[in-house]
């Protein structure tokens, strides 16, 4: 089923690709970027669920909710889950884009190793994947050779006798690059999310580099293309965060402050919750959500 | 560090673990490489060569003592008086000494894998590799000469008098000199070529197949096609080398087709279903010969009139041309409970072989 469905079509267009380029490093990168052209309304949705819910959680009504019931999480569950309904947003809005791609990036790499057959039985599996219309017999071996890299080896460059690992370096880079420009921005101390992204500009380059070091070139090529693509992506949305690797790009004026939403009182709100919440003047250009709801006319509770 | 970024952290290291097969060995999976001599059977299975006793089915060595995931061995070792050669896929090509499995020399000049089993005449090693390169190495390791083609090559050479013939991914049937590497002649298939081509001395004929569904005989000296057979859709890939009987040759195809066919013209004599796809050579004893069918069959017809012998099954699957030592087939088993099976002529089992851990 994940074979015939993801495997055999994704293989069958990388090699469709290699047979009208001629290269399968060539093929590697257009593949990389139309899985990703494919994938982008995905991304954009992700990125834009994403977006609202780091912006509800630096709204003053969301600080002080987590605030109030600190201590009671099954009302601040209930609590957040109402919030999320009223403004629209979902935590999990964001997973389902995610969960729709990783077959997809997972078929991706399979489909890269599979045309990558390098042994006897590789070749046979390879042979039996290609649908009859494009001919195995012409496809195979695949000319893997790219550069100066051979695509189904561990990438090595020699200078002055001495084997250094380009693509790994590049890998590396580019992760980093990726991590960086994806990176939110910290809400201040004690922000989870800012400290993860910081983890995750660690370790990340560290284990992409790793498996561009140990793995296949071809593999690694992948990993390059799919990280400038992914920054490319991010840049386009407009979500990137250029300033956390080029600072002077940051501007001089006042750090901008998360949008405000305005409270607007349940039917069925506690007395607790009765007590007006102080809403700072907005700084920067609150959310279309947001800037409805302070258009509204303040409620009046109904006693 | 908080609970949630370690949860982060961890989820990296297991998709990245997933997705480089929890190792950072070489990514490949091929068959276990097989071959026999001296009543002793020798195979390479993932990270270790082991030499195996064909009497009790005993493992008298392994070499390397202590494996390691850097290092995967498929290559069918070859047996040259008391030493073994064989390839890794750590690009490294070994000597052994065949008594005790200590290794003598390694060859380490290669940047591609040695999946091939090699050959020599006893003064030249010849070691084909996926870096493109057929390695002849002097017989203390030392590199005499390389040949460089255009993509790598998997199959084991034939040395045949002062040439050898090699086939290539690359579509192309080679014959180099063996004291210098001088291309001698090449001749293109339709197809890659995966196994080496069976000889015949008497004609001077070579007879191999090839992934574009055909099979050639070439003369050997000139490297010029005496006929060819497939072109007319009757056959598929073609994986293993034909098994010469008397004046005739016998072949199987991808689907489990086999094939006999006149040696001097290719005209076919008879044809036979076996059941099931192949890419395992065929196993000549006397007047039978046994096919391994990859669902993990092994099947034994009576050559002269193709009768049924017998059927036996096994656990896991069946990529290796099974061998005869001792009175005895052996088989190599993909993926299956044991690693060796041996059956005596008749097909009764004898002994298995799995190793320890």
């Amino acid at each position: 089923m994940w074979d015939t469905l993801i495997i055999q079509p994704f293989t069958n267009v990388l090699l469709a690709i290699t047979l009208v380029v001629k290269n399968f490093g060539v093929a590697i990168i257009l593949f990389t970027l139309l899985i990703k052209l494919i994938t982008y309304p995905l991304t954009a949705k992700q990125l834009k669920q994403t977006a609202a819910i780091q912006e509800l959680q630096n709204s003053p009504r969301y600080k002080k909710m987590m605030e109030k019931y600190r201590d009671n999480k099954e009302k601040l569950a209930e609590e957040q889950m109402k919030l999320y309904k009223e403004t629209g947003t979902s935590p999990f809005g964001s997973c389902l884009p995610t969960l729709i791609q990783f077959p997809i990036i997972i078929g991706l790499y399979q489909s890269i190793m599979k045309a990558m057959a390098a042994t006897p039985i590789e070749i046979l599996r390879l042979e039996r994947l290609v649908y009859p219309f494009l001919d195995a017999t012409k496809i195979i071996p695949i000319q893997n050779r790219f550069l100066w890299m051979d695509l189904g080896q561990p990438e090595r460059l020699a200078v002055f006798g001495i084997q250094i690992p380009i693509l790994a370096i590049i890998v590396v880079a580019t992760t980093w690059l990726q991590t960086k420009v994806m990176e939110p921005p910290s809400t201040g101390a004690g922000d989870q999310a800012a400290a993860m992204s910081k983890s995750m500009n660690l370790y990340m380059p560290i284990l992409m580099g790793w498996m561009a070091y140990s793995l296949a070139s071809g593999l690694a090529l992948y990993f390059l293309v799919s990280n400038l693509a992914t920054v490319v992506q991010y840049s386009v949305t407009g979500r990137s965060n250029w300033s956390k690797i080029l600072p002077f790009l940051k501007t001089k004026t006042p750090e901008a402050k998360p949008a405000p939403i305005v409270v607007l009182p349940d039917e069925d709100e506690d007395e607790d919750d009765e007590e007006e919440i102080e809403t700072p003047k907005p700084t920067s250009k609150p959310s279309a959500r947001a800037m409805v709801k302070q258009q509204r006319p303040p409620q009046k509770r109904k006693k | 560090m908080t609970k949630k970024v370690l949860k982060v952290i961890l989820l990296f290291i297991i998709s990245a673990a997933l997705l480089a097969g929890c190792a950072m060995g070489p990514r490949a999976e091929s068959a276990p490489g097989l071959s026999a001599g001296e009543s002793a059977v020798y195979v390479s299975y993932m990270q270790h060569v082991y030499k195996v006793d064909t009497k009790i089915g005993s493992e008298l060595w392994r070499f390397p003592v202590t494996g390691s995931v850097q290092v995967v061995l498929y290559a069918p070792p070859l047996l040259n008086e008391n030493s073994i050669f064989v390839g890794d896929l750590a690009n490294k090509f070994h000597q052994l000494d065949a008594a005790g499995g200590s290794e003598l020399w390694s060859f380490t000049q290669a940047k591609g894998w040695f999946q091939a089993k090699a050959a020599t005449n006893g003064n030249v090693i010849i070691a084909p590799s996926s870096d493109r390169n057929v390695y002849a190495l002097n017989m203390d390791g030392t590199l005499k000469w390389k040949f460089s083609g255009e993509f790598g090559f998997v199959a084991e050479p034939l040395i045949i008098g002062d040439s050898v013939i090699i086939a290539g991914l690359d579509h192309k049937l080679i014959a180099l000199n063996i004291e210098n590497g001088d291309l001698l002649w090449e001749t293109e298939l339709k197809g890659s070529l995966i196994a080496p081509p069976a000889y015949d001395a008497a004609s001077g004929s070579l007879f191999v197949g090839s992934l574009g569904k055909e099979l050639l005989s070439i003369d050997s000296k000139t490297g010029k096609r005496n006929w060819s057979f497939g072109d007319n859709g009757e056959i598929t890939a073609v994986y293993a080398t034909p098994i010469l009987v008397e004046d005739g040759l016998i072949f199987t195809d991808e689907s489990g087709k086999v094939f006999a066919l006149d040696q001097a013209t290719g005209a076919v004599r008879w044809t036979l279903d076996a059941g099931g796809e192949t890419m395992a050579g065929l196993l000549r004893v006397d007047d039978t010969f046994v096919i391994a069918l990859e669902k993990g069959e092994l099947r034994a017809y009576k050559i002269s009139d193709r009768t049924p012998l017998w059927t036996r099954t096994l656990d896991g699957k069946l990529y290796t041309t099974p061998v005869l030592e001792a009175e005895k087939i052996i088989v190599a088993v993909t993926k299956g409970k044991v690693l060796l099976q041996a059956y005596d002529l008749a097909g009764n089992p004898v002994w298995s072989f799995t190793p320890a851990k």
